[in-house]
């Protein structure tokens, strides 16, 4: 059985530098995923990612197991490096901190099948508040739990629970119902078929 | 048969009608939203190149423990008096080809050719700070050449550039190795961090986030915990609990290539 985060994080403060490079297998994508949803472009995420894990690996002696688990610590500390890079980029350029609020095409998505997926999400989202969408982001596309969602945004299980069920409900309003029909009319956008495939 | 996406979905439901069983209203439509979201979720292509690069970078940063204890030596000054007796002799060979007829006094005053560098002026300025640390071997001491005292921390002359070599390291416990610049006796940028486990290191060598310049000081300290149940690993918070860890320093010139060709 693979060690947990836990028996990880004790080996490597007992002095194994290898236990960082498992944890760094174990979460690599899934922070990757997380910071690509928030810029949507691949040099800013990797970027980001970098820094993300550096910032882990620097302070990983601060972690305090019994406040809380690498998992969201982690996405926490990702959280944080890209409200740091928009309010930088703010700063210097006076651009929105908000991607959702660039059109698609300035977020250098490279294939037209991940622009016309990107529009339709966006479409959907952009009427959201930015913690709602990442709420949703994290619920439904990162399938985050809503406790671990809670300890990486900073709030209550009781408040993220609340403000997914009113997203939900809002979103439901916004479109109005959806027959099957109109669903499969929705996916006849050119995306990709892995997305294609999955819906049906 | 339910795949696990179906599952995934059911549960989200199966969680919002618990939440707000008005929601029920929508049960016809509520599935099909959140599989709308769920399949839109944008593809994410790992590049695997960035992914390995990344690791390699990461676990660098690191310093393992040496397996073997690094050569001894016998005294930080030592390590000095070794290096700057060449230049000595060097020195001594260059006035007797510099002065033809040493039998007749010199017509023209030419100074005497006399190292840069003297042991005065690179001695390494060595403190601690905070409490003094339970374990005294974990203090420089001057000691007689004949005494063997293991060195903590040795840093090889800074000369300009981002690299800085630690000739040798004994960290009683896992640590930090800071590089700060040096602001008139205070702390100033840190220019390098590096993460220590317990152990003996030589030869290190040390990224720095900007290229040391010349002149200028440098300080290094290597942090250790005296109590690893306290231990706080950034350095910013280190300085402010000198209690907990047991700081060792040494202030430390940048050297002048010249400077460097004549030591060694």
């Amino acid at each position: 059985m693979d060690p947990d985060d836990q028996a990880l994080i004790t080996a490597y403060k007992n002095g194994d530098p290898d236990a960082f490079g498992v944890l760094y297998d174990r979460y690599i994508e899934r922070i990757y995923r997380f910071i690509y949803y928030k810029t949507f472009d691949t040099a800013t995420a990797e970027d980001l990612t970098s820094s993300t894990f550096y910032k882990a690996l620097t302070k990983i002696d601060t972690l305090d197991l019994s406040r809380g688990n690498f998992s969201t610590w982690i996405y926490r500390i990702a959280r944080n490096t890209v409200i740091d890079h928009y309010r930088t980029d703010r700063e210097e350029t006076g651009m929105s901190d908000d991607v959702f609020d660039l059109p698609v095409d300035d977020r250098t998505v490279e294939s037209l099948d991940a622009r016309h997926a990107l529009a339709t999400v966006t479409s959907y989202l952009k009427n959201l508040s930015a913690e709602q969408r990442e709420i949703i982001t994290l619920r439904i596309w990162e399938e985050r739990s809503y406790k671990e969602i809670a300890e990486i945004i900073g709030g209550t299980e009781g408040s993220v629970k609340m403000s997914f069920s009113r997203t939900i409900r809002k979103l439901r309003e916004d479109l109005g119902p959806l027959t099957t029909l109109a669903l499969l009319m929705l996916l006849n956008t050119p995306v990709t078929n892995t997305c294609t495939e999955r819906i049906l | 048969m339910e795949t696990p996406r179906d599952n995934r979905i059911t549960n989200i439901l199966t969680e919002l009608y618990a939440l707000d069983p008005d929601l029920e209203r929508f049960k016809d439509d509520l599935p099909q939203i959140i599989a709308t979201f769920e399949a839109y979720r944008p593809e994410i292509i790992l590049n695997e190149k960035f992914v390995a690069e990344l690791r390699t970078s990461l676990l660098a940063k690191q310093v393992k423990p040496l397996a073997t204890m690094s050569t001894p030596v016998a005294s930080p000054y030592l390590w000095w008096f070794s290096r700057l007796a060449p230049v000595g002799v060097v020195v001594g060979l260059l006035m007797i080809m510099l002065i033809p007829d040493r039998t007749k006094s010199p017509t023209v005053s030419t100074p005497p050719l006399t190292p840069t560098v003297t042991p005065a002026d690179t001695e390494m300025e060595m403190q601690t700070f905070g409490a003094p640390p339970a374990d005294d071997s974990l203090l420089f001491k001057a000691a007689p050449v004949s005494e063997f005292v293991p060195a903590p921390l040795e840093v090889t002359p800074p000369i300009v550039g981002s690299t800085l070599s630690i000739l040798s390291l004994n960290a009683p416990a896992a640590g930090w190795l800071v590089v700060y610049e040096d602001r008139g006796g205070e702390f100033g940028d840190i220019l390098s961090r590096t993460l220590v486990s317990a152990g003996e290191y030589s030869d290190l060598q040390i990224a720095l986030d900007r290229p040391l310049r010349y002149p200028e000081m440098i300080t290094v300290v290597l942090y250790t915990a005296t109590n690893t149940e306290q231990f706080v690993a950034a350095a910013e918070m280190i300085q402010t609990d000198p209690q907990v860890l047991s700081p060792i320093m040494i202030t430390i010139p940048v050297v002048s290539e010249l400077e460097l060709e004549l030591m060694e």
